[in-house]
């Protein structure tokens, strides 16, 4: 009895070595991210919290007022509209990519895929040199004598959505194209064989179906709106403030520590509770995957 | 052709024409910007007009005869090797360990390393520029290696854990049943299968650190400025056409690590 | 001396329980295998059958308990150093190496020279019959193929023990029935101790040299098929192998009887509550022989046709359901009454087996 009892201790001894050092090979890289990423915000978190070496909350008070309330409000309002757009031109792509056969899809995914893979920076540059004044799309439209005057369309708010939404339509048709593309073809079968017109069927089989990757692929684009930086910065041309151009300015500029932190906590609960309800809808490592 | 069926609920071609052409206008909206930016590196004024009046390589010219554009893109390729040699052995490791440890908070581990795509990077930036001034380490190419690591990291280890899970496990234990060490076993059966996600997270890695932007304005500078901090600050300023010859070569070489991943994919 | 030689050795299990949480998936499992046995662990799916086979192999480690192969005590050493053969349930060849590479892979990590690596697979493959497909890709071959290459694979170095893990359970029935043979003869040539997991009692029963029952982590019953076929050890094994009816008995004195009619049982001791009935042991009453038979009347509910044999239902005069297995002969046929006509039927004494209920 002994005898079975010290094996008993032994056997799970082994099992946790073994345990211990599979599950070790995730801690480089855990050291890794808690050193960098969770230590920082962790240190931000206190910044926000600490005025003269006391805690205080005055940090948060000062966003309490109508310059950081027009930053917050702007900042969700390019988020929304840029969410939308890119949700009513991503849809009839991804819907028709996952209809097309396989060959034409792939294609189509190139289309997505190569923009998706450019540098952001290059790609705001392209928008600046497309809609500035003397860009491409005034002169073109002023050659066909549409415009008299060029437009505004760069340096403002349109310039910033025009730009932001470029940026952010794979993000929404990557997850899109991944769940219409597991709708089961018997569905929309069987809609039909009980006399369902095409229109019909595909609002009341295919479109509900399809809701998980709407709102997974919405949500998605939304957070990453929510803290973007190089586009509004640069396609902006100083008129459009976000939340995130707003933190650089504190802690770049003013060297406010506190300012700078208690808004990035502010964005960072946003973001990680909006990623939460996210990460109840789907897998969120797949989206990140690229299709 | 255009009368025949096109789906399931037996609409023709052309009743839905107009998804085709919406279809066809998403798409060129996305990839025109894009290719738009390489004709006019080609322009001989300072003014990007499209079509380009006149031909000339001046920008091109102007960017590899300037020590400091050079300098800068040669910082960036470094860190972006360095960047990949990093992140893809952690990420590599840390999805087979937390694939096959099979424990109940693996996924939440998994979750913990991808926070770097959630979290605004803009945080990031600003938390680790405070991290390095304590360890005297802003401006040098360890601590760009290192926070483009954290970026690069979640790609390489989403990549990898989808190459495992359309892998079968069985084998690693067949390998073993016949006398291979687990290390053995991982080199000589998993490792050949999953080479093409692999290949995925190292491109992603390298992109990854290669583009970014915001992390570079916070902790690069001086001698290690990037060639993206470098741009960012020249597009704020002015319009210097040398970046549209930049921007076409960056264009270049995504599109070439592209066809690398759809090759490398492909045979599966 | 056969082509490719392989040792023969006993196994052991002492006491062997294995817990996931407070999931009990082997209770305390005692078993003795001798060398050169065909043993099979039969059980319902989650009865615990692969796991002893995976704590055999060292893929899962038990919770307390020891594996013994020979005189060695197997239980902490690592897979690897086992040198135990496995075919896997879904084969598990590696696909990324053709058919050869496949073979020499165990050869290869034994560091065996190259030329002698070419003649063990090729005397590998003869064994299954497929050395024409040395140079195939993996994706090329049929299920039946990628079966016997695993099998090749499994054998090529003289492993001590031969495990495999519901080998057949991908292929379709002809192929399996035919695989069967091909494994039983493979390992009579061998000779090797073989452990086989399978859900599929028809396959253990023709395979096997013993059949080891297995429910929820337990042992039930370890017997050689024939004996688990006819003289279960209790209701659970008569109502998991082949098709039966469990009619409650009551105990008389010495004897039992079946609705207030004494038993004749014949030479196995029986014990417990239910009489099992086999479709195929009931017969018709003929004349004479009521000395040999216990009979039971009733009437011919339903009678379906089967091809080569047909099903009859019947209600016994107290109400409980039996079913007939009949050939379809001719004679037979014709001795069946209309239905809803009374029937008596006969069952052998020592067919007459009484099992008690399963433990849970």
């Amino acid at each position: 009895m002994t005898l079975a009892l010290d094996n008993a201790r032994e056997l799970r001894a082994d099992e946790r070595r073994e345990r211990f050092s599979i599950l070790g090979l995730s801690f480089p890289a855990l050291i890794l991210v808690t050193l960098l990423v969770f230590l920082p915000v962790g240190w931000l978190f206190w910044l926000s919290v600490i005025d003269g070496g006391e805690l205080s909350l005055i940090h948060y008070r000062r966003l309490a007022d109508a310059t950081h309330f027009r930053i917050f409000y702007v900042t969700f309002e390019i988020s929304i509209l840029v969410t939308v757009l890119a949700l009513l031109l991503g849809y009839p792509l991804a819907y028709l990519m996952s209809q097309l056969p396989p060959r034409w899809a792939g294609i189509c995914l190139i289309f997505v895929l190569i923009p998706f893979w450019t540098s952001l920076l290059v790609r705001t540059y392209a928008w600046l040199v497309l809609l500035q004044r003397r860009g491409v799309i005034n002169q073109t439209l002023q050659d066909l004598g549409l415009i008299d005057a060029p437009l505004r369309l760069v340096h403002n708010y349109t310039g910033t959505v025009i730009g932001m939404l470029h940026i952010m339509l794979p993000f929404m048709i990557l997850p899109l194209y991944a769940a219409l593309r597991t709708v089961d073809p018997n569905y929309m079968r069987a809609a039909s064989n009980l006399g369902a017109g095409p229109v019909r069927a595909f609002w009341t089989v295919f479109f509900p179906l399809s809701l998980p990757g709407v709102f997974a692929g919405s949500l998605l684009v939304f957070i990453l709106s929510l803290g973007f930086y190089v586009t509004p910065a640069l396609l902006g041309g100083g008129r459009v403030m976000m939340v995130s151009m707003k933190i650089q300015q504190n802690a770049g500029l003013y060297f406010d520590w506190g300012a700078a932190s208690a808004l990035g906590v502010v964005l960072l609960v946003v973001t990680l509770f909006i990623f939460w309800v996210l990460s109840r809808f789907m897998r969120v490592e797949r989206v990140f995957g690229g299709g | 052709m255009l009368l025949r069926p096109a789906s399931e609920t037996q609409i023709t071609h052309l009743g839905r024409l107009w998804l085709y052409v919406v279809a066809g206008l998403v798409m060129m909206f996305l990839i025109l910007p894009v290719f738009v930016v390489i004709p006019m590196s080609f322009s001989d004024s300072r003014f990007l007009r499209f079509p380009p009046e006149g031909f000339s390589l001046r920008w091109y010219a102007s960017y590899l005869g300037s020590p400091e554009w050079m300098r800068a893109t040669w910082v960036s390729f470094q860190v972006a090797v360095l960047t990949t040699l990093v992140a893809t052995p952690l990420g590599i490791a840390a999805a087979y360990g937390l694939h096959v440890s099979g424990v109940r908070f693996a996924r939440l581990l998994s979750l913990a390393l991808i926070t770097p795509l959630i979290i605004p990077i803009i945080i990031l930036g600003v938390g680790i520029f405070y991290l390095y001034v304590l360890l005297g380490i802003v401006n040098t190419i360890p601590g760009l290696v290192l926070a483009h690591s954290i970026l690069a990291l979640p790609f390489v280890l989403v990549t990898v854990s989808s190459g495992l899970q359309q892998y079968d496990m069985n084998q690693e234990l067949a390998a073993r049943s016949m006398g291979a060490s687990r290390l053995t076993a991982f080199r000589t059966v998993t490792l050949p299968q999953i080479r093409g996600s692999i290949v995925a997270g190292a491109l992603f890695a390298f992109i990854t650190s290669l583009d970014e932007v915001i992390i570079a304005l916070f902790i690069s500078g001086g001698q290690n400025t990037t060639l993206t901090r470098r741009m960012f600050t020249g597009l704020r300023d002015e319009i210097d056409p040398t970046i549209a010859a930049i921007s076409s070569l960056l264009i270049i070489l995504s599109v070439v690590l592209l066809m690398i991943l759809v090759l490398t994919n492909r045979k599966k | 001396m056969s082509a490719v030689s392989a040792k023969s050795e006993p196994i052991r299990f002492e006491g062997v329980s294995k817990r996931f949480g407070t999931f009990t998936a082997l209770d305390d499992v005692s078993l003795e295998i001798g060398s050169g046995e065909f043993l099979t662990l039969l059980g319902p799916s989650g009865s615990g059958k692969t796991t002893l086979l995976m704590v055999l192999a060292g893929f899962t480690r038990a919770t307390s308990g020891r594996v013994l192969v020979g005189n060695e005590d197997m239980t902490r050493v690592p897979p690897h150093k086992r040198d135990f053969g496995m075919v896997f349930q879904n084969y598990a060849l590696f696909p990324h190496m053709d058919v050869f590479g496949n073979v020499a892979y165990p050869l290869k990590l034994r560091g065996v020279a190259k030329a002698e690596i070419g003649t063990r697979v090729r005397r590998a493959l003869d064994l299954v019959q497929l050395s024409h497909l040395a140079d195939r890709g993996v994706d090329q071959l049929s299920g039946g193929q990628k079966q016997r290459i695993a099998l090749a694979r499994a054998i090529v170095f003289e492993p001590r023990v031969l495990l495999m893990d519901e080998p057949l359970s991908a292929l379709d029935k002809n192929l399996r029935e035919q695989m069967q043979i091909e494994i039983r003869n493979l390992h009579e040539t061998l000779g090797i101790t073989t452990v086989y997991v399978t859900h599929d009692q028809r396959e253990a029963l023709t395979m096997s040299d013993r059949v080891v029952v297995i429910d929820a982590g337990r042992v039930v019953q370890v017997d050689t098929p024939r004996a688990i076929y006819e003289r279960p050890a209790d209701s659970f094994v008569a109502d998991f192998i082949g098709e039966s009816t469990l009619l409650p008995v009551e105990r008389n004195g010495r004897g039992f009887s079946f609705a207030g009619m004494p038993l004749r049982l014949g030479e196995a001791a029986a014990n417990g509550d239910f009489l099992v009935v086999r479709p195929e042991k009931l017969g018709f009453h003929d004349p004479g022989t009521e000395e040999e038979v216990n009979l039971f009347d009733g009437s011919l509910q339903q009678v379906v046709y089967q091809g080569e044999t047909l099903l009859a239902q019947i209600r016994l005069a107290n109400g409980l359901p039996v079913t007939l297995r009949l050939s379809t002969r001719r004679e037979m046929m014709a001795r069946l009454p209309e239905i809803g006509a009374p029937i008596t039927l006969a069952l052998h004494r020592d067919d007459t087996v009484i099992v008690p209920e399963h433990r849970k």
